[in-house]
């Protein structure tokens, strides 16, 4: 096993155990569940920016499904919650399905139409039925209240969607992914296949956040279209993963930790400032460190490959 | 017998801009076909044509007897058909020996048979196998044209499309390439190419094409053309 993998399954596991732990140490749960959300959120849109180059603005549309599915399946059927939550894996992947024709559309065009796509999504939504979906109210998943389940489901899926990202990055589906960010014309000439490699990593990207709002719904007990559907997810989960790096693993998780961190100690003191934070780290960001921290560190000391990546 | 050939393309990048208009081609097994004509004149569309990464407007591509019009770019490796575009492929940041790996993408995980074509290709081109180490970006730019060619030999196609692979390179190592073209040529390998050095081109080909503002303008074999090429090129030639 190469160096860099041994300190990385070493981090992982000593990560999981601590947060494994945070309920029964003197820490605020929901504190580090959005910690562990938004690493999750962070990775998986890596996966469709990072490695493909895509950057879907409406990436909160497959949390925000995720979200409904769950509570529209526990609160009008009766489904039992953990597989409620699987349901909502599988409605992401549908819509990724729905979504693939757009990835023919390149870098702005795909963006705008993501973006739109998440708009409409959440009108439709919030004008369904009130019995069914809640209308704009939402729906209540009290009854349903288990906030140490959802708190370990949550970490189970943080571990999973890293270690598919590490999977991934080494996998001849990433290569095939790298190849053709860089040159798609050459990477189809070897013989790759550009537009299933495309859309597997699409899928990838959707299923996770999808996984992540069943969970998070759960864990809330509560779930309404302006939180499902609030553009300053995708904004968040692209400015955390941005900050501390794309296309590497630990850059999203490390600009996720960071990031969420420094929001959640603003918005507790000066709420209104955490928007400006969120705007100015933007500014600083595309100025002086365009590929994020980690990205940055590693360009500065290439060596710094051999140990995190 | 023609193992490639197209019949009557009409190509256009978009809207109704003709590039190529009814044009036939055809290559025979295992000769040297060498397509020339003025810049602009759609030597390199033809190219992608054939290779799928234009579909026409009307006409049909056969290999080997059988239709291939339309076929996705990535399978055309496996058909036995390799392509090296006239502009730069290669990955520059990643190693020699790495550009050659993902030349053998179609092997899969097959290790023994991923070291075998890669040995293979570095012995004809020693200098890959010196560099293996070295980014492709870093090498000069006749050095990446060799790593384009033998990266296109990894997966022994019967039948090679290089556009230009000589253009802009020194004498000697177009001299070099040259050369590689007839050593293909004695191992049964169909070579079509788009050439500017219309002089030394003609001296290794056996079929010639002029294609000029997108048209066959004439085509025949080097004995038909000996005498009569001066006439032909005179004008479009700086
Ligand atoms: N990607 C493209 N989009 C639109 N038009 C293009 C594109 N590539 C080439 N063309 C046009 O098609 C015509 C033929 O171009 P092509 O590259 O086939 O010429 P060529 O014979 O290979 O020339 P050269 O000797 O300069 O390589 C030109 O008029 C060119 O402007
Ligand atoms: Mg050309």
């Amino acid at each position: 096993m190469k160096t860099y993998r041994k300190t990385t399954l070493s981090v992982i596991v000593i990560a999981t155990l601590f947060l494994a732990m945070v309920p029964v140490l003197p820490l605020s749960k929901p504190y580090f569940f959005y910690m562990m959300f938004w690493i999750t959120m962070a990775s998986a849109f890596n996966i469709i920016y990072g490695f493909v180059g895509y950057l879907p603005f409406g990436y909160v549309m497959f949390y925000g499904v995720g979200t409904y599915v769950t509570a529209v399946l526990w609160s009008r059927l009766g489904v039992p919650l953990p597989l409620a939550i699987l349901c909502s894996g599988a409605a992401g992947l549908v819509l990724s399905l729905a979504f693939a024709p757009t990835l023919r559309l390149k870098g702005i065009y795909f963006a705008i139409v993501n973006f739109a796509s998440a708009m409409v999504l959440r009108i439709v939504v919030a004008n369904l039925p009130e019995a069914w979906a809640g209308g704009s109210f939402g729906i209540s998943l009290s009854g349903a209240y288990k906030p140490l389940a959802s708190y370990y489901l949550m970490l189970a899926l943080t571990v999973a969607s890293v270690v598919v990202g590490l999977w991934l990055s080494h996998s001849r589906l990433g290569i095939a992914l790298r190849c053709i960010r860089d040159d798609e014309a050459a990477a189809a000439v070897m013989g790759i296949n550009v537009s299933m490699s495309r859309l597997k990593a699409w899928m990838l990207a959707a299923v996770i956040p999808s996984l992540a709002g069943g969970i998070e719904a759960w864990f809330t007990a509560i779930v309404d279209p302006d939180t499902s559907f609030n553009l300053m997810s995708t904004a968040k989960t692209i400015v955390y993963a941005m900050f501390g790096g794309l296309g590497t693993i630990t850059g999203p998780i490390f600009g996720a930790v960071f990031m969420y961190g420094l929001d959640d100690f603003i918005w507790g003191r000066f709420p209104l400032l955490n928007l400006l934070v969120l705007g100015v780290t933007i500014i600083f960001l595309i100025l002086f460190l365009p590929r994020g921290v980690v990205g940055s560190l590693i360009q500065r000391w290439p060596g710094l490959r051999k140990i995190i990546e | 017998m023609a193992i490639i050939e197209a019949e009557n393309l009409t190509v256009s990048y978009y809207g109704d801009i003709d590039i190529l208009k009814d044009v036939s081609f055809e290559a025979e097994e295992g000769r040297i076909t060498t397509i020339i004509g003025p810049n602009g004149a759609g030597k390199s569309t033809l190219l992608k044509t054939l290779y799928g990464l234009l579909i026409p407007k009307t006409g049909t591509i056969r290999f080997r007897g059988k239709s291939i019009t339309g076929l996705k770019v990535h399978r055309f490796i496996h058909t036995g058909i390799a392509y090296v575009p006239q502009l730069r492929s290669i990955f520059p940041d990643l190693t020699v020996r790495e550009n050659l790996e993902l030349g053998t993408w179609i092997f899969k995980k097959d290790r023994k048979r991923v070291d075998r074509a890669i040995d293979e290709v570095c012995e004809r081109f020693p200098i890959l196998g010196e560099k293996r180490k070295t980014r492709a970006g870093l090498l000069s730019g006749g050095q990446q044209k060799i790593l384009e060619i033998g990266r296109s030999l990894l997966t022994r196609p019967s039948v090679c499309l290089l556009d230009e692979p000589t253009a802009t390179l020194a004498p000697r190592i177009a001299e070099q390439i040259y050369r590689t073209m007839v050593d293909l040529k004695s191992e049964k390998i169909t070579v079509v190419m788009v050439d500017q050095r219309v002089r030394q081109a003609f001296d290794v080909s056996d079929h010639l094409y002029i294609l000029e503002l997108g048209r066959n303008k004439a085509s025949g074999t080097r004995h038909e053309f000996e005498g009569s090429l001066k006439e032909m090129i005179k004008g479009w030639l700086t």
